[in-house]
């Protein structure tokens, strides 16, 4: 059949309008399918936003809980505030505070004793020196260290009748910016010291090295701030009443480092020792050198030896090494730890700086004095008598082995139910001056600590006290003492007896013990630290920055 | 023109320096008047220039009366998220600006652009805004501003520092992130490999956590050659980089970057002070160092062209020269302060004036 024209016209554009709709719905449904993808999307992060609104919504409510608990707690600890408060009234209202006081003040008006006179005599219930750790803090007390007599330093002392508990009252960060600016504006001060240590804070019965020379600068007129150990930030801070120290907790020191290190000071030299390879240290220590200081890196044990004996669990070797190879110089206390510090720093500047004499220690009595060479044959040992260091094996069979000879032994920490030859005797923790007495009978002092890298990288202070006091030394093996005068090692309890005779009997040269101690004081110490802060100016190109921009 | 800064208490005192510069620019120059908030005590001082009011506003409810006693005409968001969450309550009648100063937490940053509670985006870096383009299909949901890294070319310029200094220098000024770390001492551990007489230094980093800089010094600890010449510079103050800048130039080092890092910054300034940088081809380093500077640019993960282009920047004096003058010459070009700082101000403009569609 023919269509007309018209029908075909008709036909075609009846096709043309399939053909459009068809491909529209093409394109809706491909839209469709996009829409649909979207929409999924969109509910997945819409899932996604309602799962994190709702642990936003659970984390609030845990938080309204704790600010709750926070709420109650700040409630009674303001109610024991009050009731401490209403108890220091009382105190500081009371008959016996006031003559406290009065006390306080006639002694430090009338009495005009140096601060280092002062001192010896706190410590008077010092026990024996030693360079180890000392033993773990006590409870915690405020320790008020004497003034500074007014002939001793330069900057003017504190107010004598300001009492201490009112200066804890400042903030502490307030009290680290006036000790910087006080040693920043006196011309009289050329160098500033901050000696970041491990140790507990300056007390009279804690003598290792960091604390030596920290006050020996003190004493030479250089201000310090003294960082030392604390385990809970509850503990009090000791006000320190020497103009010249600040004693700060390590966790405030650490919060002040970047205040410290940009802190000008005037111009004075500016020394940052590190008596401990502490992470704060190695990530300080180029901050101080950009900012113009001296760094030194103070090695006084075999970190690494404690660290495998797990006595020291929080030494990281690679600190050390980053510290040897980024301060300054490296002082080490024995030749065994300078030849290590080498090792890992080559190239770098390592000094021996071996521990030395507090000449404060000897009495007068015994001062220039030799040991008896005859008499009764008691040997002495005074320092820490826990079996990690001492060796009581060995001891216990030399005296086995000679029953006429008496050893007298000194110190704290002695382990319990020991089996002991009744030829030695446990005398307990002694004052220096007591030790200064008793040891007036000794013939020998002894040095039985147990043999090994540790010890061999161990300068005792406990030798230059001995000889101090006239006595010759013998010790088990201890490669740093082995030259020392008047020094005998032994390696077992047979060599040990057979040391100990030839010690007591062996003739002593006070010429010789003087010559030797005469070099090796902590003043001596001080005074290389200090001169090998000078030689360490702006030898450091980091240092160059800033005389460049100074420039 | 009140604006209100609102800036994360972790902000570095680089970022905080560089933000600074541009609104003390902004301050002196147009008669604007920056403020900048904390919503959470700073982790660290900054300095912020002169003209610069700070605001210390700990309780979300001090937000509200200082948007109500001093009204601003934008606010610009930097690099954080809290503060959007007051103002869902606090609800701020006037443009809210987002500005990204370096690429972290992008993740974030797009899910919030799913439903965006900010008028304007400001970001410093074209591979950022690639990436943007690409996530949201060409069209980002709300205007996005390329303000690229600037410095005061006046400032930062070469110069000379005398220094008792036999090494060369190779410092590594980046973002201070342990990812960015990882990356690097490998690197520097294999450059310093052919080169004894150079010194490899690392700042920036302050912020990081004590395991992450154990965990530094342990990696460098176990290198071959970088344990006896790396130093980590926690904080530099940054109106002494010029110095130290010159410091590395002079000595005959360079300026390394990284895979890892993401702000262009490092590399301006040291660009500025005509320092030599090396830097991967990737990402925006390829876009920055074109032309002459490209001699600076190596394979990513190919040691031996990085080793190669290491050696030969350092040790072709007349290479060193050019790259000083040409990376000099391309900051003055497009990352000078003045110049920067004057189209971010037209932006800022824009949007306190008009509709946030017409940004």
């Amino acid at each position: 059949m023919e269509h007309s024209p018209r029908w075909a016209r008709f036909r075609w554009a009846q096709e043309e309008a399939l053909a459009d709709a068809q491909s529209r719905l093409a394109r809706m449904e491909s839209g469709l399918v996009s829409l649909q993808q979207k929409v999924d999307a969109l509910t997945g992060r819409v899932d996604a936003l309602t799962g994190r609104v709702d642990a936003q919504a659970h984390l609030m409510t845990e938080t309204a809980d704790r600010i709750g608990q926070l709420a109650n707690g700040l409630g009674e600890l303001t109610r024991q505030l009050d009731q401490v408060a209403q108890g220091l009234h009382e105190v500081r209202s009371s008959g016996p505070w006031r003559w406290f006081l009065r006390l306080r003040r006639f002694r430090q008006e009338c009495l005009h004793e140096t601060w280092a006179q002062r001192r010896s005599y706190l410590r008077g219930a010092a026990a024996q020196s030693s360079d180890r750790e000392p033993a773990p803090p006590p409870p915690p007390v405020e320790v008020t260290l004497p003034e500074a007599s007014a002939t001793e330093v330069s900057m003017p002392a504190p107010a004598p009748d300001v009492p201490f508990e009112q200066r804890v009252d400042v903030p502490f960060e307030q009290r680290v910016d006036a000790f910087l600016d006080r040693v920043a504006g006196d011309p009289a001060i050329e160098r500033f010291v901050v000696m970041f240590s491990s140790t507990v804070h300056l007390r009279p019965d804690v003598g290792n090295r960091p604390n030596r020379i920290t006050e020996t600068l003190i004493k030479q007129g250089v201000p310090v701030i003294y960082s030392y150990w604390r385990w809970f930030d509850t503990e009090p801070i000791p006000v320190d009443e020497h103009p010249l120290l600040l004693q700060s907790p390590v966790d405030k020191t650490v919060a002040m480092m970047e205040r410290i290190a940009r802190h000008p000071l005037g111009g004075k030299q500016r020394v940052f020792i590190a008596s401990i390879p502490h992470l704060a240290c190695a990530r300080w220590v180029n901050v101080f050198n950009a900012s113009g200081w001296v760094t030194l890196y103070e090695c006084r044990d075999d970190w690494d030896g404690f660290y495998r004996a797990g006595a020291a669990p929080w030494y990281q070797r690679c600190v050390e090494g980053y510290l040897v190879n980024n301060c300054d110089a490296t002082l080490c206390t024995a030749r065994a730890l300078q030849d290590k510090m080498r090792q890992m720093g080559p190239g770098r500047t390592v000094v021996l700086s071996p521990n030395a004499l507090d000449p404060g220690f000897v009495s007068a009595e015994n001062q220039g004095r030799t040991a008896p060479r005859d008499g009764d044959p008691i040997i002495g040992y005074f320092g820490h008598l826990s079996p990690q260091w001492f060796d009581w094996g060995i001891l216990t069979e030399a005296a086995r082995c000679e029953p006429t000879w008496r050893f007298e032994l000194i110190g704290r920490d002695a382990p319990e139910r020991l089996e002991l030859p009744p030829n030695i005797c446990l005398l307990g923790p002694r004052t220096p001056t007591e030790i200064n007495e008793i040891a007036r009978s000794w013939r020998v002092g002894l040095i039985p600590f147990k043999m090994g890298p540790l010890s061999d990288a161990v300068d005792p202070i406990k030798v230059y006290e001995y000889l101090a006091l006239g006595l010759p030394v013998v010790s088990l093996r201890m490669a740093q003492i082995a030259g020392y005068p008047y020094v005998l090692q032994a390696s077992d309890a047979q060599q040990l007896t057979e040391q100990l005779a030839v010690a007591m009997r062996l003739p002593l040269d006070r010429q010789v013990i003087d010559a030797f101690l005469e070099s090796n004081r902590w003043e001596d110490r001080v005074q290389q630290l200090l001169a090998l802060a000078d030689a360490s100016r702006e030898a450091d190109p980091l240092k160059g920055v800033m005389a460049g921009l100074s420039a | 023109m009140r604006i209100l800064y609102l800036v994360p208490p972790s902000l570095s005192d680089h970022d905080a320096a560089r933000l600074g510069l541009r609104l003390s620019w902004l301050a002196a120059n147009r008669g604007a008047s920056p403020h900048v908030g904390f919503l959470s005590p700073p982790d660290r001082e900054a300095a912020w220039p002169a003209g610069i009011q700070v605001h210390l506003l700990t309780e979300p409810w001090e937000l509200g009366t200082l948007l109500n006693e001093c009204p601003f005409n934008l606010i610009v968001v930097v690099d954080w998220h809290r503060p959007y969450l007051l103002f869902e309550q606090a609800n701020p009648p006037v443009a809210i600006i987002h500005e990204m100063i370096a690429n972290r937490d992008l993740e974030t940053v797009l899910d919030l652009l799913g439903d965006p509670p900010m008028d304007a985006m400001v970001i410093q870096s074209p591979y950022l805004h690639s990436m943007l383009a690409a996530h949201f299909n060409k069209r980002a949901p709300v205007p996005v501003c390329l303000v690229p890294p600037c410095v005061p070319t006046d400032t930062f310029r070469p110069g000379s520092v005398q220094v008792p200094a036999q090494r060369r220098i190779v410092l590594w000024s980046g973002s201070p992130e342990r990812r960015g770390w990882l990356d690097f001492v490998p690197l520097a551990d294999e450059l310093a490999r052919g080169h004894d007489d150079c010194e490899f230094w690392v700042i920036g980093g302050q912020s990081i956590s004590d395991q992450a800089g154990s965990h530094l010094l342990r990696q460098v600890d176990g290198t071959l050659t970088l344990k006896h010449r790396f130093r980590w510079i926690q904080q530099f103050d940054y109106w002494r980089l010029p110095s130290l800048l010159a410091l590395v130039s002079g000595s005959g080092g360079l300026v390394l970057a990284t895979g890892q890092e993401d702000s262009l910054a490092p590399i301006v300034e040291a660009l500025a002070c005509g320092c030599p940088v090396m830097a991967p081809r990737q990402r925006d380093y390829e876009q920055a160092l074109g032309g002459q500077l490209a001699a600076g640019l190596y394979e990513p993960d190919a040691v031996q062209d990085a080793t190669a282009v290491f050696g030969r920047m350092l040790d072709e004096r007349g290479l060193r020269l050019d790259l000083a003058a040409a990376g000099r010459r391309l900051v003055e070009a497009r990352y000078d302060l003045n110049m920067v700082a004057r189209a971010y101000l037209e932006f800022l403009v824009k949007c306190a004036c008009e509709p946030p569609s017409a940004c």
